[in-house]
């Protein structure tokens, strides 16, 4: 059976819909921005609550953390705009949307308390086959073994954004990203070298953990991937000469070794991404390897790319 | 609708789920500008998220929650933060593009 909620479930819910309602309908779009960060921490706190530690590290790295600095970094651009700060004033066409958002509230209440009873096989199923999956933890046997093709295509989607934010960048501004910019006060680039080690070294624990316990590839690469935002807020981007042959493998590197072994697991006669449970272990390692860089660089250039410099 | 499942973890994170949800499509429908667009966009897909995830403690299994719905969640999240970093890249492009053809 599932669980009763406590008061601290109602506390967070209700500051969950309200930073939610504040970034979203605030008048100001640079606090609303803030609001959006502080939801976005509220969420990883809701998904603890879940029994979902894994997603609530990702949201907090990712959906908060650098899903924040992408929107504080572009917000200044939009600020000078009227309509960034309001909503259409029409109260006819209000009226239209509340009615159309309140029907798929209460559909979609409707639909999920109508599951309420029902349960799936699947936790049983990946219970069962946990010894063969090459890694003790459910969450990452689910993303690197059992279901590796969505992890795999994933890879591909964050590769394909990554050329196509080089791309939007190199067509308004094709020089080079400059290796240093020097940085208006130097507190950022102080707290960037220290923490880099750091934050370098817990991602390695975190990547390492996903074995066993919460953690992985994406925990780690976003972790690794912040420690490299923070050095380019400092003023440091000589990692990201976007021409770069070395770059562009590194880019490349989680999708093309997932491609390998497709095609390696396909070749020795299982089906594709089929593991042999004795090499499990090592495949999964190989591959969180991979996409642990792939997608730390991924993120930095893909914040690099939206944040123009001299281009004004 | 049976109000009592609103006790259970399942029932209300589903819930405050279903009403991020709808508040983002709201959002959605009454902002021009196309940066409110994309927060009102981010906070509708970490509402599909959360009612994802109160799925999964739905199917726990002696208190581990399910671990598909988990695995999906966070290549969703890992997506997202790449489409809406395209999407203010885009933006950020056809504002520069109205800036250029003003004066």
């Amino acid at each position: 059976m599932t669980s009763q909620i406590e008061a601290y479930d109602i506390l967070l819910g209700a500051a969950l819909i309200g930073a939610a309602w504040k970034a979203l309908f605030g008048r100001e779009a640079f606090s609303a921005t803030i609001f959006f960060v502080v939801y976005g921490m509220l969420m990883a706190m809701a998904w603890v609550q879940l029994g979902a530690i894994d997603v609530a590290l990702a949201e907090a790295s990712i959906g908060a953390g650098l899903t924040g600095a992408l929107l504080i970094g572009a917000i200044r651009q939009f600020e000078p705009d009227d309509e960034v700060h309001s909503p259409t004033g029409k109260t006819q066409a209000m009226a239209v949307a509340g009615v159309l958002a309140s029907a798929v509230l209460l559909g979609l209440l409707t639909s999920i308390f109508h599951t309420a009873d029902s349960r799936s096989p699947v936790p049983s199923l990946v219970e069962g086959n946990l010894a063969n999956a090459g890694s003790s933890h459910p969450v990452t046997a689910v993303l690197l073994n059992f279901r590796g093709f969505d992890t795999w295509l994933e890879l591909g989607v964050l590769l394909l954004a990554s050329v196509a934010a080089i791309s939007i960048h190199l067509i308004y501004d094709p020089k080079e990203i400059p290796a240093r910019i020097p940085s208006v006060q130097e507190q950022p680039g102080i707290v960037a070298r220290t923490m880099f080690p750091i934050l370098i070294l817990v991602g390695g624990v975190l990547l390492w953990f996903g074995s066993w316990a919460p953690g992985g590839a994406f925990q780690a690469g976003s972790l690794i991937g912040a420690s490299g935002i923070l050095l380019q807020i400092g003023g440091e981007r000589s990692m990201l000469r976007l021409s770069a042959f070395g770059l562009r493998v590194v880019l490349a590197l989680g999708f093309s070794t997932f491609l390998v072994i497709a095609i390696l697991t396909a070749l020795t006669g299982g089906r594709i991404l089929e593991f042999p449970p004795a090499l499990a272990g090592s495949l999964i390692l190989v591959l969180e390897l991979a996409a642990t860089l792939s997608i730390a660089l991924t993120l930095n250039v893909i914040y690099a790319c939206s944040h123009p410099w001299g281009a004004k | 609708v049976t109000l009592n499942h609103l006790g259970s973890l399942f029932g209300f994170y589903g819930a405050v789920g279903c009403v991020l949800v709808s508040i983002g499509i709201f959002s959605l429908a009454i902002h021009t500008h196309i940066y409110r667009r994309i927060l009102a966009w981010n906070a509708l897909g970490s509402g599909v998220f959360l009612i994802l995830g109160a799925f999964a403690k739905r199917n726990a299994e002696n208190g581990n929650s399910d671990p598909l719905p988990q695995a999906l969640v966070i290549t969703g999240i890992v997506v997202s933060v790449s489409a809406t970093a395209l999407a203010l890249a885009i933006a950020r492009r056809i504002q520069y593009l109205r800036e250029e053809d003003e004066p």
